[in-house]
Formats: C-alpha cells, sequence, structure tokens
C-alpha cells in the first residue's frame, strides 16, 4: 500500500519527482483507463485520453493541494478529459452528444476489441440513453464499484445525489433490458 | 446499493454484472502504455539538455552578415554594361513599332471587301429562309396527324381542351352521344390510366 503523502511529496520535488510519477502511472493506469473507456467506448479514443490525462496531472501535479486524495482529483482530470474528448468529437460531426454516444455504441458490434454478447450489448446501449451524469454513477457504482464518499469527490455531488441517481439508472436500464 | 438490494430491485442487472462491461484491450496494451506515456511526459524536459556555446548569439548577427556581403561580391557584370543598355532597350522598341504599323495597313485595305462579303451572306440567307415557311405548307395532312399522335405537339390535354372554348363541357350530355355498350368497349381497350389528367 502507498503511502499517499509520502508520493505527493516525491511528486512535487523535481529531483524525485519522475521516478514518483513513474510509480503513480503504474498504479493509476488501469482504473483511470476502463474509466475513461466507458466513457469514449474506443480503445483508441481511451488510448488518447489516458495519455492526455496523465501529461495534464503531471503539468498540474503542483497545484494539487491534498484536500481530497490524490486517485479522486486524477478521476476528476480522466472524466473532465474524457467528456471533453467526446463533445470535441460530436461538435466535429455537428451532432449532438447523445447522438454521438449512441452512434458508438452502434458500432461496438464490428470493433474487434470488444467481446460482449447481445445481452451486454443492450445493456451498453441501456446505458447511452442516460443522461450523461447519470451514466457516469452508474458505470462507476456497477462495474468499479467505487465508493459514493469517493465518487461526491470525483464527481464533486452529494453522496445522497448519487444513491438517488444511481437507483433510478438501475431501474431504468433493468426496464430496457427486460423488454428486450 | 449493496448487491442483495441489486438483486432484489433489478435480478438481470445483478446477473449481467459478474459478464463484465465486454471491452477489451488489445495484448500487452498496460504494459506498453506506461513506456508510452513515460516517454510522452519526460522528454519534454529534455530540451533543456541542449546548450550552445559562450556569446553564440551575439556573434552570430556578424557571421550572417559576412557570409552576405561576401555572396554580393560573387556576381559581376559585362564592362560598360549601365552605358549601353539605355540604347538597347530604344532599338527594341523601335522596331516593333515598324512590325505594327505594317499590320494596321494590311487591315485597313481589306476591310471594304469582308463588309461586302458580310452583307451579300446576309441577303442570300434571308432568300432561303422565307423558302421553309413553303415546306410547311406543302406537309401532307398525315404526317401532322402521326406527329401529333406521337406526342411530338407538346401540349397537355388541358392546353388543348382551352382551344374549344365553344363547347360547353360542365352541361355535355355524353350519355346522348355513346350507347352503354359503345363506351364499355372503349373502356376495355384503352388504357384508363393514360386517361387520367395530372396538374
Amino acid at each position: 500500500m502507498i503511502d499517499e503523502q509520502a508520493l505527493v511529496r516525491q511528486l512535487k520535488d523535481k529531483t524525485t519527482q519522475e521516478q514518483a510519477f513513474r510509480i503513480l502511472i503504474s498504479q493509476y493506469k488501469e482504473r483511470l483507463y476502463w474509466h475513461i473507456r466507458k466513457i469514449v467506448i474506443s480503445h483508441d479514443d481511451a488510448d488518447d485520453v489516458l495519455q492526455n490525462t496523465f501529461i495534464k496531472i503531471y503539468r498540474s501535479i503542483d497545484k494539487f493541494n491534498s484536500e481530497s486524495k490524490i486517485y479522486s482529483w486524477m478521476y476528476r482530470i480522466a472524466t473532465n478529459e474524457a467528456i471533453t474528448f467526446i463533445n470535441k468529437k460530436a461538435k466535429e460531426k455537428k451532432i449532438d452528444i447523445s447522438e454521438y454516444n449512441l452512434n458508438m455504441i452502434h458500432t461496438l458490434q464490428e470493433d474487434s476489441l470488444y467481446d460482449g454478447n447481445e445481452i451486454q450489448l443492450v445493456l451498453q446501449q441501456a446505458i447511452a440513453t442516460l443522461p450523461k451524469k447519470q451514466q457516469l454513477v452508474f458505470n462507476m457504482k456497477y462495474f468499479d464499484e467505487i465508493k459514493y464518499s469517493d465518487m461526491s469527490e470525483m464527481l464533486e455531488t452529494s453522496v445522497g445525489a448519487l444513491k438517488a441517481s444511481y437507483f433510478h439508472a438501475v431501474k431504468k436500464i433493468e426496464k430496457i433490458i427486460k423488454s428486450h | 446499493m449493496t448487491d442483495k438490494e441489486l438483486k432484489n430491485i433489478a435480478p438481470l442487472l445483478y446477473q449481467l454484472k459478474k459478464m463484465g462491461s465486454g471491452f477489451s484491450v488489445p495484448k500487452n496494451y498496460f504494459e506498453t502504455v506506461e513506456t508510452t506515456i513515460g516517454f510522452d511526459i519526460f522528454s519534454a524536459n529534455k530540451e533543456q539538455v541542449f546548450k550552445t556555446p559562450e556569446n553564440y548569439f551575439k556573434t552570430i548577427e556578424d557571421s550572417v552578415l559576412n557570409h552576405i556581403h561576401k555572396t554580393d561580391a560573387a556576381f559581376s557584370i559585362p564592362e560598360g554594361y549601365f552605358d549601353t543598355i539605355e540604347d538597347n532597350v530604344l532599338e527594341k522598341i523601335n522596331k516593333e513599332h515598324k512590325v505594327i504599323s505594317l499590320k494596321n495597313r494590311i487591315v485597313k485595305q481589306f476591310i471594304p471587301f469582308i463588309a461586302a462579303a458580310s452583307l451579300l451572306l446576309f441577303i442570300s440567307l434571308q432568300f432561303f429562309n422565307t423558302h421553309d415557311t413553303d415546306l410547311f405548307v406543302s406537309l401532307e395532312t398525315s404526317e401532322i396527324e402521326n406527329w401529333i399522335e406521337n406526342d411530338e405537339l407538346g401540349l397537355n390535354s388541358y392546353e388543348i381542351a382551352s382551344l374549344y372554348d365553344d363547347i360547353d363541357i360542365e352541361n355535355l350530355d355524353i350519355n346522348s352521344l355513346y350507347d352503354d355498350d359503345e363506351m364499355l368497349n372503349y373502356l376495355n381497350e384503352v388504357d384508363v390510366e393514360s386517361l387520367i389528367l395530372t396538374n
């Protein structure tokens, strides 16, 4: 278990920064990747956003003030980078973000990096119908099993609101899956 | 929401949870991405490693200017070039004037002949055009009928009907003109859809 405070000190110290940063990447690359992937859908896009996220974390490390956990702070940066990315892509294609999300899900069947069966695809389609923030809450709770207290720091939303959002998301998605 | 609660509220979702999202990654992706990210971030710092010689930026200006002056000296011109150039240019201009005036003289001499030929052509064309109207009169009636039947006329049914404004179509009693059998025979033979008037 990494001592977070020690790691943060090393990250801010120029003499130890590179080594500390390599540890940070090693520890968090997979968790951040899967979080980003569920937002952007495509592996190539997730790869781009993941790299941009770590670059941003590196450049902003001096601004991290330890009021939240470093993991929550990194997750917040990853979320913002991913959402900015898909908004930009939707704007380039001159479509709204909901249509962009649905289009991305429709391409999943032909995606060689998607192994899901038919019902799993229905689940992804159902998730894509939710409002963006509710999608985040659902994915972070259902797939990543992130605690509500950590999620509250990452999404800057109260625990109560997150619980309600997740409950409604679950009901809605269950209904969609049942109808198939 | 615990798994137990999820099972009660959404049993299908509870079962699907074990299957995961369905997304996968290329082989060894997480091993290689670390190297890629490290390179992206830490290679940016390496620009500080390059150094320049002492006073490099102070001396470079003199060095470049010296090089330019040497290059200037490499070009040379024939002796007395600027003295003779004036005469050479004027001579060329005078030659061009002579060529232009000869062309003007030739064109002026032939204008009357060109005008006369144009007038003759115009008159003869007019003569041959009047002959065309006679051709129309000599056409056989049967040729005109065939032309209309082959739909060459370019008029629709409404336009043709407007020519017969002396006929009161609204009060026309078709029954008095044709009996039922004749009408039925006609309807059997003709393509009814072709009779439908369209706007």
